[in-house]
C-alpha cells in the first residue's frame, strides 16, 4: 500500500515490513524508525535548522532525510559525496550527515546504524519540508535546485499510479546514485512508500547486481550501464525483470533491445531533469516510439522546437523551459531531436565543460585547456591541454598517458568518473583566433588521427 | 614478459581505446584501477565485456572475489586462464 512520506512515520505500516536489503538481511519498518528516532537526538543536540546529506547507502540516506525532516532541517544534497565537493556546503550550522566516517571531522553527525526512541513521530508539512539538489550548473558552480516535499509527493504519487501495479511489490537495485532525483526517487523512495524492499548499495557491474538481484526484480540503471550488458544469457522465465527504469540520457535502441532479450523487458526511459523532475516516459518498441507525458504534465513548444513542460510537481507550479529540441506530436507526446546549450551529457550524467576546464586549470601542469565532446561511437569527453613549462618536463619524464592519469587524478576529488576526460592532448598552444575565439575543428583535428599525438 | 599478460595488455590497451602507451609500458603487477593505470568503474564496465567475448567465460559475482581478479594484469591473466581450464574440463 502507497504511503506518503510525510505520514509514513505516523502510519500504520507494519513494523516487520522489510525496508532494505544490507548483505542479505532485511531491515525492517520498525529497524527504520528506531534509527531514525537516534538520528533526531543527534540533529536537536546540535540545534540547527539545515544539514548537508551524503551518503554511501541509500538506506542511511533515507534514515537521514526522515530524521533530518523530522527536526525541521532544511537537506542540502550534494551531487556527490567527495570531499572537494562536500567543502563547498559543511560547516557547523550546516553539518554533514553521512555514513562514510572520516570526512566531516567535527561538523558531521554519523549515520551508523545505532538505534533510539522516538516518543512521538509527527505527520510532516509537505510545504515546509526541502531538499536542496545540486546540479552543474553554467558558472562551473554547482546550482541549487530546491524542491518541496508537496513537490516530490506529487510525482511519487504519478510514479505509483502508473508503475505500482506492474512493480507489484518487486524488489529494487540500482547502478544510480541516490544523491540525483532520479536514483533517489526510483530506488529508493518509490520502494520506500510502497512497501517494496530496496538494496542500498550502488552495482557498478552487472554480475554482482544479478547476484543478489531475487528473481523479479525491478532495475534503476542508465544508459551508461544498459549499453554494456556482458553476453549473459537471458534470464529464465520465472525470473525476469518487470520493469527496468533508466534516465540521464537517450538509451539507443539497440541496447533497449539486448536489456529486453536478457532481463526480459524493454527499459522504461524517464525523460526529465532535476528541475522539472519526472515529464514523460517511453518503452523504446522502435527507435521513434515517441514519449507519452506522466498524468498532469503538459507540454507545449516554442519556435526554436524547445520544449516547455508544466506539471503539479515542476517548480512555481509555471512552464519550465528544458534544453532539449523535440518533434511535438498532436497527442503532446514527443520525440526527442538533440540538446541546445553548452551542457553535454555523458554517460547520463549533465556536465559542464566549463566546470572540468576550471579544475582542470588549477594544476600546476597545465596553462590552459579545452574540454568538449567527440561524437565517436559514443559520445566521448576529451581534453586538449596547454602545459606550462613543469607540465612539459612532467611530460617528458613519464609521457603522455601517465601525465593523463595525473589529471584525471588531480580531478577526481570534484568531479564524477564521467566527467574525467577519457583522451587527452597535449599541445604548446591552444587553437585560437585573432578574435581570442577556439577553433573547434582545429580542436576536432587533433584527434583524428590514431596515433597520440605527442 | 609472459605471452599470454601481453595479450591481456593488448586487450586493455584496445577495449578502453588507451592512447600514448604501449602494451610494455605496463607493468603486469601494477594496479588496474584507481591507483597504477587509473582506469575507472566505466572502464570495469567495459573490460568484462570485452574479457567474456574474448575468451568465452562467465563471470559470476556469486563464487569469485571479482575486486582480487581485476586487480592487475597478472591476476586477471591466472583468473581467465583458471576459468578457460573448467570450461574445457
Amino acid at each position: 500500500m502507497f504511503i506518503p512520506i510525510s505520514k509514513l512515520l505516523i502510519s500504520d505500516r507494519a513494523g516487520d515490513t522489510p525496508v532494505a536489503r544490507i548483505s542479505g538481511e532485511d531491515r525492517s519498518f520498525a529497524d527504520l524508525t528506531a534509527e531514525i528516532a537516534h538520528l533526531c537526538l543527534h540533529i536537536r543536540s546540535r540545534g540547527v535548522n539545515q544539514v548537508v546529506l551524503a551518503t554511501k547507502s541509500s538506506y542511511a540516506f533515507v534514515c537521514g532525510m526522515l530524521a533530518a525532516f523530522q527536526t525541521d532541517c532544511r537537506i542540502i544534497v550534494p551531487p556527490n559525496a567527495l570531499p572537494g565537493m562536500l567543502t563547498h556546503f559543511v560547516k557547523m550550522e550546516c553539518p554533514l550527515m553521512s555514513d562514510i566516517c572520516d570526512i566531516g571531522d567535527d561538523n558531521q553527525i554519523v549515520i551508523d546504524g545505532k538505534s533510539g526512541v522516538e516518543p512521538t513521530f509527527k505527520e510532516l508539512d509537505p510545504d515546509q519540508c526541502y531538499l536542496d539538489f545540486y546540479t552543474s550548473g553554467s558558472t562551473g558552480q554547482p546550482k541549487r535546485v530546491p524542491k518541496s516535499l508537496a513537490q516530490i509527493e506529487n510525482e511519487l504519487i504519478v510514479l505509483d499510479q502508473i508503475f505500482g501495479a506492474k512493480l507489484n511489490g518487486a524488489a529494487t537495485l540500482g547502478t544510480v546514485s541516490h544523491q540525483h532525483i532520479f536514483g533517489l526517487y526510483f530506488k529508493c523512495l518509490l520502494p520506500l512508500c510502497e512497501g517494496r524492499v530496496f538494496f542500498p548499495e550502488i552495482f557498478e557491474i552487472w554480475e554482482e547486481l544479478l547476484a543478489a538481484a531475487p528473481p523479479r526484480s525491478c532495475f534503476v540503471s542508465s544508459p551508461a550501464h544498459l549499453t554494456r550488458i556482458p553476453p549473459f544469457d537471458p534470464l529464465p522465465h520465472e525470473e525476469r525483470t518487470p520493469v527496468i527504469f533508466t534516465a540521464g540520457g537517450p538509451l539507443p535502441f539497440e541496447a533497449a533491445q539486448d536489456a529486453s532479450v536478457k532481463f526480459g523487458t524493454l527499459p522504461t526511459e524517464i525523460f526529465g531533469s532535476t528541475e522539472t523532475g519526472g515529464v514523460a516516459h517511453r518503452q523504446q518498441k522502435d527507435p521513434r516510439t515517441p514519449f507519452t507525458p506522466l498524468p498532469g504534465v503538459q507540454t507545449r513548444i516554442d519556435t526554436q522546437q524547445l520544449l516547455s513542460v508544466k506539471s503539479i510537481y515542476t517548480d512555481g507550479a509555471d512552464w519550465d523551459v528544458t534544453n532539449d529540441i523535440v518533434e511535438l506530436l498532436e497527442d503532446g507526446s514527443f520525440i526527442l531531436a538533440g540538446r541546445a546549450n553548452q551542457f553535454v551529457k555523458i554517460e547520463g550524467k549533465r556536465i559542464s565543460l566549463i566546470e572540468v576546464e576550471k579544475y582542470l586549470i588549477q594544476s600546476d601542469y597545465v596553462r590552459d585547456a579545452a574540454v568538449f565532446i567527440l561524437k565517436e561511437d559514443r559520445a566521448t569527453l576529451v581534453a586538449v591541454v596547454e602545459l606550462s613549462a613543469p607540465g612539459w618536463q612532467r611530460h617528458q619524464e613519464i609521457g603522455g598517458f601517465r601525465l593523463n592519469r595525473i589529471l584525471r587524478r588531480e580531478l577526481s576529488p570534484y568531479l564524477e568518473n564521467a566527467a574525467l576526460p577519457r583522451r587527452w592532448r597535449f599541445v604548446g598552444r591552444l587553437p585560437i583566433n585573432a578574435q581570442g575565439k577556439r577553433q573547434q575543428a582545429s580542436l576536432d583535428e587533433l584527434f583524428a588521427s590514431e596515433e597520440g599525438a605527442d | 614478459m609472459n605471452d599470454f599478460e601481453l595479450e591481456i595488455k593488448k586487450l586493455v590497451i584496445k577495449t578502453l581505446n588507451l592512447e600514448d602507451i604501449t602494451p610494455e609500458e605496463i607493468d603486469s603487477e601494477e594496479r588496474l584501477f584507481v591507483d597504477g593505470l587509473g582506469l575507472d568503474s566505466i572502464d570495469a564496465l567495459e573490460l568484462g565485456v570485452a574479457i567474456q567475448k574474448s575468451y568465452g567465460i562467465k563471470i559470476n559475482a556469486k563464487n569469485d572475489d571479482l575486486k582480487e581478479h581485476f586487480a592487475s594484469v597478472r591476476s586477471l591473466a591466472r583468473f581467465i586462464t583458471s576459468e578457460r581450464k573448467e570450461l574445457g574440463a
